[in-house]
């Protein structure tokens, strides 16, 4: 019967930043919205270094098309174009950050309160969702912004609001699968506390869909701070950002198409990175799905 | 029965489920029993009869909706929450599905060391060594600490469960269905490891199975359920030679036979039937729907849960006066002997 308890051997695993880099090495897409998304953090680090203009200098060249001297032309008041977007991104990237982080802030804690307690918790919160949800988002936002006073914080400290919950209503359900586990009881025959276990167990098996959802609504988010801006409750004038300039440049399209294309092209591959490390993410994430390299 | 403490012991114990406003499933109904220090209490039943909810309320997993568990005497439902949670760690349980017992997202060493990191009573890495010890013990090589559970078959998952329980030395350990969703080879090792354990570590084990052959190998005393009820409980010889119960004779009588069939001596007893609702058990006797010899009286009148003959008890009219068959067991016990 010894012979039976041998000792299995097992296979030695990489280290964790060779593992990183074998991942990048192996997903393109992943790298490729890494790559973006630096370039994109680095730009806003160093705007005013970057940047060939002030942003908020104004000629009498107005609309004018890409040249030497503005690469991407000047807009309706002949601000040079390529300035504003590198100073729009650290604002496009906090504003975006700002709303997912109030959103988590909020729903993620509610959300694995409910599913975690049950009961009338779960039923309170329930309803509570259920009229944030009902209530048309938009007119939320400004009504939180109303309240909060206008500026590009407050409008999307409500997005966040908004956002908030969908997300608790998202973790509520995968707290719910995982806390009737069976490991879950194994820690409780262990005598872990429930806050542990929460924090042990049910928030890292019930996160992946939450960071997933996080990464596709920063690129929500992106867009909230676009329609906010252009309505006037976001980013105030002369500040650029790239929902503002797009709104802008709806006023000019039939007089000069190409203005939307740059701040356009911009929110778009933004979004596209941050949906992609999204996806990226969620299969790394899964220790199932990842090869025993 | 004894003068000595029971380990573990219920009385009366019902573990209850409200399923809708009208509707109660009495999953353990009025169970009764005692564990000594030391012994392996076999607990047998059919799927539905209630013993996986007997278990989880021995380790406090279900409470008790009426009666008692006690623990050394003591309820441990009347501690604090936090002496609870103390308390615990010496009464502790083996899952019948390893897969789902371990947190896909821990690597081996931290499922082993995580009862340890909750007592959180020694440093790091004196941890880590008593974790890795435990591991070694169950014949688990040190390379598996940095794996996943996905990345081990269901034997090597098992010892990482038993592995685990051991780091806190807990006096009990319940088995519920340990072995069951192994290969028949690989049970007779996970056997046999948990019997050297016991004889190393004086482990009192609670043995929850459906397998009469496992049963029989390991089990000092056992006990019978149906439809959340005890109907016989005993030593296990008397119990696999002279059922008193009919249920159990039906029971032995199933048990596979590793000889032609001109040669078996014994007459199959066929239940009949399905296992009746636990939400609306039958009147009287619970198993007299599915019983050969049921009377008026079964269906009438309860049977009583009386000793029969010292040490062995049961709940039957005619405990005793039944020509009921008795067989020999075979299956896991010739494998692992």
């Amino acid at each position: 019967m010894s012979a039976a308890l041998q000792p299995v051997r097992a296979v030695r695993r990489p280290s964790a930043s060779r593992r990183f880099l074998s991942w990048l090495r192996s997903d393109l897409r992943a790298a490729v919205s890494l790559a973006y998304l630096l370039v994109l953090f680095s730009l806003s680090v160093f705007a005013d270094v970057l940047a060939p203009h002030s942003p908020i200098a104004q000629s009498m060249d107005m609309l004018a098309p890409p040249d030497a001297a503005h690469w991407l032309g000047t807009d309706d008041l002949g601000r040079d174009v390529f300035s504003r977007l590198i100073h729009g991104a650290p604002m496009t990237l906090y504003a975006s950050f700002l709303a997912v982080g109030v959103g988590t802030l909020i729903g993620l804690p509610v959300g694995i309160m409910a599913g975690y307690l049950g009961g009338w918790v779960d039923g309170l919160t329930g309803r509570i969702i259920d009229a944030l949800l009902s209530f048309p988002s938009i007119v939320l936002a400004i009504a939180v912004t109303g309240a909060l006073g206008i500026g590009l914080t407050n409008s999307m400290i409500a997005v966040g609001i908004v956002f908030s919950p969908g997300l608790a209503r998202l973790i509520r359900v995968q707290t719910i699968v995982v806390k009737n586990d069976l490991y879950v009881d194994a820690a409780r025959t262990f005598g872990m506390s429930p806050l542990r276990i929460v924090w042990r167990h049910i928030l890292p098996n019930a996160i992946q869909p939450f960071i997933v959802q996080v990464t596709l609504l920063l690129a929500t988010a992106l867009l909230a701070e676009a329609s906010l801006s252009f309505l006037g409750l976001g980013v105030q004038p002369p500040q650029p950002s790239w929902g503002q300039m797009l709104a802008r440049s709806y006023g000019y399209m039939e007089i000069s198409p190409e203005q939307m294309y740059a701040p356009g092209l911009a929110i778009l591959f933004t979004a596209l990175a941050f949906n992609a490390l999204g996806e990226s993410l969620r299969a790394v994430l899964d220790p199932t799905r990842r090869r025993s390299d | 029965m004894t003068a000595q403490q029971p380990l573990v012991a219920t009385r009366d114990l019902g573990v209850h489920f409200r399923l809708s406003r009208n509707t109660v499933l009495k999953a353990v109904d009025r169970v009764s029993f005692d564990v000594l220090p030391g012994e392996t209490f076999g607990i047998i039943g059919e799927s539905g009869s209630g013993k996986t909810t007997l278990g989880r309320a021995l380790v406090c997993l279900e409470a008790p909706s009426a009666g008692q568990v006690l623990h050394q005497g003591r309820d441990p439902y009347a501690l604090s929450r936090r002496q609870l949670r103390q308390h615990r760690r010496n009464y502790q349980v083996v899952f019948q599905d390893p897969n789902a017992a371990l947190d896909p997202r821990m690597t081996i060493l931290r499922s082993v060391r995580e009862p340890l990191d909750v007592a959180a009573t020694m440093p790091r890495a004196q941890r880590d060594e008593v974790a890795m010890q435990a591991m070694e013990r169950v014949g688990l090589s040190p390379d598996f600490a940095a794996r996943y559970p996905h990345e081990l078959s269901g034997g090597q998952k098992q010892r990482v469960c038993i592995a685990r329980v051991l780091t806190l030395r807990p006096s009990v350990i319940v088995c519920d269905e340990a072995v069951a969703a192994l290969d028949v080879s690989i049970q007779a090792d996970i056997l046999n490891l948990l019997a050297d354990l016991q004889r190393e570590f004086g482990l009192t084990y609670i043995f929850i199975t459906h397998n009469l052959g496992v049963v029989g190998h390991i089990s000092d005393r056992v006990a019978v359920m149906y439809l959340g009820r005890l109907v016989e409980m005993g030593e296990t010889e008397a119990v696999l030679a002279r059922p008193l119960h009919p249920y159990t004779d039906a029971l032995l009588s199933a048990e596979p036979v590793a000889l032609p069939s001109h040669m078996r001596t014994s007459q199959r007893v066929i239940l009949s039937g399905e296992l009746p609702s636990p939400v609306s058990p039958p009147s009287g006797c619970r198993f007299r729907t599915r019983c050969r010899f049921a009377q008026d009286l079964c269906a009438a009148k309860e049977p009583e849960w009386s000793e029969v003959e010292p040490g062995h008890w049961a709940a039957c009219h005619f405990a005793g006066t039944l020509p009921v068959t008795s067989s020999p067991v075979h299956g896991v016990a010739e494998v692992v002997a």
